[in-house]
């Protein structure tokens, strides 16, 4: 039917007893040859009734005394439970607050923040102390090649080597390099062996040496050697000092 | 029962109760508190929600009742009272339910049957009908059609309890009827 939308548009959108005289009669007059729409129109007009209804119905209230009961208990109650009924009215307005959306966004958005600074801290933690172990490694063995070097057996050995080559003419004076001496310690043991089958003119120039050479290497090993053995001991302190600080951080 | 009091009896129990007297307070709560959970109820549609809101209500005016303006009907500001309460409610509610919802999705769907239309089957049907759209629509619209059309109020009465313009209550009952309508052509087509 052509008219019916404009029906149901009339009747869904006014109330029945605000239409005007003509919205009246064009309705009546469709509902008379269309069956839908009267069954539409009658509807609306039994809600409109039900509704009028609603208006002097009142809901059941069961147990009304004891809702009066408990109004009045509450009026006259002393003030100690008064504060309570307080604290209980600031907790119910808490609660409303936090979970409110926004408020549970922000507040998993703090948490989320401050979890990731915790395991980033920790992250950073975990990474310095690998380091500083690591480093700290680095600067004991070091340290340990250095101390093995500068040990008395190592400095005879030099001295025997820088002797040795002395005493078979070669001018050119070997630097050794603590690093060599200490892969090469084999080597300067067998060199040590040849010493002894050496003839006496030359062990006797060899020993003539031995003074001035074992001056020149506590000369060395007292101003460079020593002062550097203390500047990697002092670094380890300092290493092992951090990597405590650190620790201890992290177990709080 | 007793009798239902007048506005000077009304202002001289306000007077009495202002100055602590809990037995003239007692008397205004027996002769309104059925209005507060008629209107509380019909937003609600539960019978605990809607004491617990007239008990809170109560309270509230016991404790507000000095700054009482006389220039408003009582029942208006205790219907205003009742309405922001109902609201924190809902909203409570429905946070409630986002928060749970997997555990409590039905209880939107159980809408309560308290009011009594006689043994009107049809009508029954309708009005539980009506009931349940109504429950469907925003909280404002809701609002204003049960103040309007179930409360009998004034538009202006509606306007001060909702804290709108007397316009914004006829549009929003316009929309609140209009959705009601359709939702009943739309049920009656079925």
């Amino acid at each position: 039917m052509k008219n019916c939308g404009q029906i149901k548009e009339l009747v869904s959108s006014k109330q029945l007893d605000e239409l005007t005289t003509d919205e009246r009669n064009f309705i009546e007059e469709h509902i008379s040859s269309c069956n839908e729409c009267k069954n539409i129109y009658e509807t609306i007009k039994k809600a409109d009734n039900v509704i009028a209804k609603m208006k002097t119905t009142q809901p059941v209230l069961s147990n009304e005394e004891f809702l009066i009961d408990a109004i009045m208990q509450k009026v006259n109650r002393p003030h100690s439970s008064r504060n309570k009924e307080i604290e209980h009215y600031f907790y119910e307005k808490l609660l409303l607050f936090v979970s409110h959306k926004s408020v549970r966004y922000v507040l998993t958005t703090i948490l989320f923040i401050m979890m990731s600074l915790y395991m980033f801290e920790e992250y950073s933690a975990v990474k310095d102390i690998t380091r500083l172990e690591s480093q700290l490694n680095k600067t004991a063995q070091l340290s340990n090649t250095k101390a093995e070097i500068i040990s008395f057996d190592n400095v005879v050995l030099k001295f025997f080597y820088d002797a040795y080559k002395f005493a078979r003419g070669n001018s050119s004076y070997v630097k050794l390099s603590k690093e060599w001496l200490l892969v090469n310690k084999e080597d300067l043991r067998n060199l040590l062996l040849d010493y002894e089958k050496l003839d006496e003119p030359t062990k006797a120039k060899i020993q003539s040496l031995q003074s001035e050479l074992l001056n020149q290497k506590e000369i060395m090993f007292s101003e460079t050697e020593n002062s550097k053995m203390k500047t990697l001991q002092l670094e380890i302190d300092r290493l092992n000092n951090e990597l405590q600080k650190i620790k201890s951080r992290r177990g709080k | 029962m007793q009798n239902q009091i007048n506005v000077e009896q009304l202002n001289e129990l306000i007077l009495k109760a202002i100055n602590g007297d809990a037995k003239a307070f007692e008397r205004i709560v027996k002769d309104k508190y059925r209005f507060g959970y008629a209107v509380a109820f019909k937003i609600l549609y539960n019978e605990d929600d809607a004491k617990d809101v007239v008990q809170d209500c109560f309270i509230k005016i016991w404790k507000h009742l000095n700054e009482y303006n006389k220039k408003i009907k009582f029942t208006t500001w205790m219907y205003k009272i009742i309405v922001n309460l109902c609201f924190d409610k809902l909203k409570l509610q429905k946070r409630k339910r986002n928060i749970f919802k997997n555990y409590d999705e039905d209880s939107d769907d159980n809408i309560p049957s308290k009011i009594d239309l006689e043994n009107d089957l049809t009508n029954k049907e309708l009005a539980e009908m009506i009931k349940y759209f109504a429950n469907g629509l925003s909280e404002k619209q809701k609002t204003v059609f049960i103040l309007r059309n179930m409360e009998d109020l004034s538009i202006e009465e509606v306007s001060e309890i909702m804290n709108i313009s007397p316009s914004s209550v006829k549009t929003n009952l316009f929309y609140a009827r209009q959705s009601i309508r359709k939702k009943i052509i739309e049920w009656e087509n079925k």
